[in-house]
């Protein structure tokens, strides 16, 4: 007896809490789909695009944490460097994968520069990356709106009717490269049930790409930065250096997560709208396990499994017990920052330990 | 002298650049004097009382309070509550204080146990707090109103039944009912608030020099007299500039409010003399010190953050009965980041604060909120422009005072070390 209670606890303390409660939801969330009736293989199909469209982002969030900055709240930053690759790509009329690859072109060094100078700060306010961090994000994407309603934009697609210049609040991406990731191979199951194969395809590089990133000298330097910073220091480890060099690729890596994300939806959303885009791919990374001191790639993938599988499953079980408009968005805000608090309550102490 | 001169332009730059982009803005919107004094008098009104509610916590060490779109919820719940049972006019915002204060007691209270489990980490904390509630708040006010809690009147909620409207008119008993307990042409209100103003400063003069014996000249040289003089000069200049005198009273000050006003900034001095405020400072310096002196640090922070939810809900109360109508799910939203903005534009940083400061910071923060979309419009031919601008400036005022502090922070650690 004592020791099947044993295992339990053992199984539940590599679960953690917070997974396992997530995970006991999304399973009753499953049952009450098919109690209520609803289509599962639509369900399956959106979630797999949601997975596919936010994979990035939480994997940029888990090298923001392995290099010691913490949760990166700057993650908007990244996104308006994509956004600008891929309103660019479209003004030059590109097209198909040309069009994809030519916006991460551009995004790309971007956001390295971007991403450079976001750390290089980030190194001046240690202890505090997540506060200045979320309002240097801010404050970016607000002065980008001012870009955006000046941007000088000939596409009739992209520029603001009347007005003849900048950009619309959303500009629909249709014949550029709409979906041209999430068809690349795709597989039709049935007429619901669609793979996104070259969405998928994409995140499992990077993932594997981190995998092997983290086997190489540079990548272990990195961890032990994030892990043991003072140690890492001793062992003549520049720290600050592998603190940019995280940061520059979570910024990177956000940057082409807008553009992916972008083409599986359809729309560039301008303005404001990547404003709150950090806070999903926080949470999601904490509800894959890691804490704000520590990630893994596994925890970027069941992470974002759950999150988005949830947020998906949530919608039409809501709207069959109450007649409900955004309820989902609502429940995103509410499971988004309850894991987020829950996460800094336990920051504290994984520092005294 | 020299270096002093620069040392203080540094200190106050967030105050002196805004200075100047307030000053700019008012030039090229082409509004009438009148107009502006009119907007400035009105916008102090009903915003200052939210940004007094952060400094206790700042004080305190807990840094800028984003927790305090807690209060500002409870102040729009206390306001359906009565408009649901029709209660109208001064007992209903009476009522509504009444519940507003229990409520962001409770709800303080609980941020305030909170943040003791996020040391060091208030601000984030607080901020997601926010958000976290503000869903807590939507769900319960768009979804369990109306189907699980019974409302009385239909007339607040959507047309399926179920859920509160968006914008809650109040009813017309309520709204501004404290503007309009007394009002006055502002000239008039600068006559009565220089005599007052010069009566206190005369008596406390004596009664310091009197009582604790202190030089005439440390009597005189107070600040209080800065305070006298600016207002004297305003008086003065009103008595003898008759087009000044009649942009003056174009405008006319609701005395209850700014009384209020005055009311939560004495109230927030007084507690800071008493033994309670000795001990929010002394944990604000150092908890260790406090905790080694005695001092229930927890105690203490729970209470800081109490006080400040309240205050806040108070402050959002006055702010809605004077705004008419409350937008239910999305006036608290920016309580926070609005107060905590206003509040650094003073000169205020992340570990101090005073209430000069929040005057200051309130009329600066405010003065470019209006005038620029204003401005934009002139400008650029769209008001969206000076409305972006606005909101960028917001938020870098708080990143740049956020990571002067922990910039400075490291420094100080850095020469200690050494």
């Amino acid at each position: 007896m004592a020791l099947i209670m044993d295992t339990i606890k053992k199984i539940y303390h590599s679960i953690g809490l917070s997974r396992l409660i997530i995970s006991l939801f999304l399973i009753f969330l499953f049952i009450m789909v098919v109690v209520v009736g609803m289509d599962l293989n639509l369900a399956i199909s959106d979630s797999l695009h949601r997975v596919g469209r936010n994979g990035l982002f939480v994997l940029a969030m888990m090298f923001s944490i392995a290099c010691g900055a913490g949760l990166n709240f700057g993650l908007p930053i990244g996104m308006v460097c994509g956004l600008l690759g891929g309103i660019l790509s479209m003004e030059f009329g590109l097209r198909g994968f040309t069009g994809l690859f030519t916006a991460f072109a551009i995004a790309v060094p971007l956001a390295i520069a971007a991403g450079y100078l976001y750390g290089k700060s980030l190194n001046k306010v240690k202890g505090s990356e997540m506060m200045v961090g979320n309002y240097l994000a801010f404050s970016i994407v607000s002065l980008f709106s001012i870009v955006w309603f000046f941007f000088p934009s000939k596409n009739p697609r992209i520029v603001l009717p009347l007005i003849g210049y900048g950009v619309r609040p959303t500009v629909t991406i249709d014949d550029y490269y709409s979906k041209v990731l999430d068809d690349f191979l795709a597989i039709r199951i049935n007429e619901d049930l669609v793979i996104p194969t070259g969405l998928f395809l994409l995140f499992i590089f990077g993932c594997i790409w981190a995998h092997f990133f983290f086997k190489t000298k540079t990548g272990i330097s990195m961890e032990c930065c994030g892990t043991n910073p003072r140690f890492a220091e001793m062992i003549g480890i520049n720290v600050d250096k592998m603190r940019v060099l995280g940061t520059v690729i979570s910024t990177v890596l956000s940057a082409i997560g807008i553009i992916v994300y972008a083409q599986s939806f359809g729309f560039y959303q301008m303005y404001t709208a990547p404003l709150m885009m950090a806070f999903p791919a926080i949470a999601a990374i904490l509800i894959g396990g890691a804490t704000p001191l520590k990630a893994k790639i596994s925890h970027v993938i069941i992470g974002t499994v759950l999150f988005q599988s949830i947020l998906t499953l949530a919608t039409p079980v809501a709207s069959a017990a109450i007649d409900a408009g955004n309820l989902s968005e609502i429940f995103r805000v509410i499971i988004s920052n309850g894991i987020i608090l829950f996460a800094l309550t336990k920051i504290r102490r994984d520092a005294t330990t | 002298l020299k270096d002093k001169l620069i040392d203080a332009l540094k200190n106050n730059a967030v105050t002196i650049i805004y200075a100047v982009l307030c000053i700019l803005a008012i030039y090229f919107s082409g509004q009438p004097t009148a107009f502006i004094v009119t907007e400035i008098v009105t916008r102090l009104g009903r915003n200052t009382i939210i940004i007094l509610s952060l400094l206790l916590p700042v004080l305190c060490g807990m840094g800028l309070n984003f927790g305090i779109v807690l209060g500002a919820m409870s102040a729009a719940v206390s306001l359906i509550v009565i408009t649901n049972f029709s209660v109208e006019g001064l007992p209903g915002i009476l009522l509504c204080f009444v519940i507003a204060t229990f409520l962001s007691i409770a709800l303080g209270f609980v941020l305030g146990i909170f943040f003791n489990k996020v040391k060091g980490q208030e601000m984030i904390a607080g901020m997601i707090v926010g958000f976290f509630a503000s869903g807590i708040f939507s769900l319960i006010f768009l979804f369990l109103v109306g189907s699980i809690i019974p409302m009385r009147s239909s007339e607040i909620l959507l047309s399926e039944g179920v859920g509160v409207r968006n914008t809650i008119r109040l009813q017309d008993g309520t709204s501004q009912v404290i503007d309009n307990i007394w009002k006055m042409p502002m000239a008039e209100f600068i006559k009565h608030a220089f005599l007052l103003l010069l009566a206190i400063y005369i008596f406390t003069c004596l009664y310091k020099v009197l009582k604790s014996k202190v030089s005439i000249k440390s009597a005189i040289l107070s600040k209080l007299l800065i305070l006298v003089i600016i207002v004297g000069i305003v008086f003065l200049f009103s008595l003898y500039s008759e087009s000044f005198r009649f942009i003056l009273n174009f405008t006319t000050v609701p005395i209850v409010t700014f009384l209020l006003i005055g009311l939560v900034a004495l109230l927030v001095v007084f507690l800071n003399k008493t033994k309670l405020g000795q001990d929010i400072r002394t944990v604000g310096q150092s908890m260790h010190i406090a905790t080694t002196a005695g001092i229930n640090v927890n105690k203490i922070r729970i209470i800081s953050v109490i006080i400040s939810t309240v205050i806040a809900s108070w402050g959002q109360i006055i702010f809605i009965q004077n705004m008419g109508n409350l937008n239910t799910y999305t006036s608290h939203d920016n309580v926070g980041i609005y107060a905590i903005a206003a509040l650094l534009v003073g000169g205020a940083s992340i570990s101090k604060a005073t209430i000069p400061q929040v005057f200051i910071g309130a009329v600066l923060f405010h003065t470019l909120f209006f005038i620029s979309p204003m401005a934009g419009n002139e400008l650029f031919g769209d008001p969206m422009v000076g409305e972006f601008f606005r909101i960028f400036l917001c938020y870098l005022v708080i990143a740049f005072s956020l990571a002067v502090y922990a910039w400075q922070r490291i420094k100080d650690k850095n020469k200690l070390s050494a």
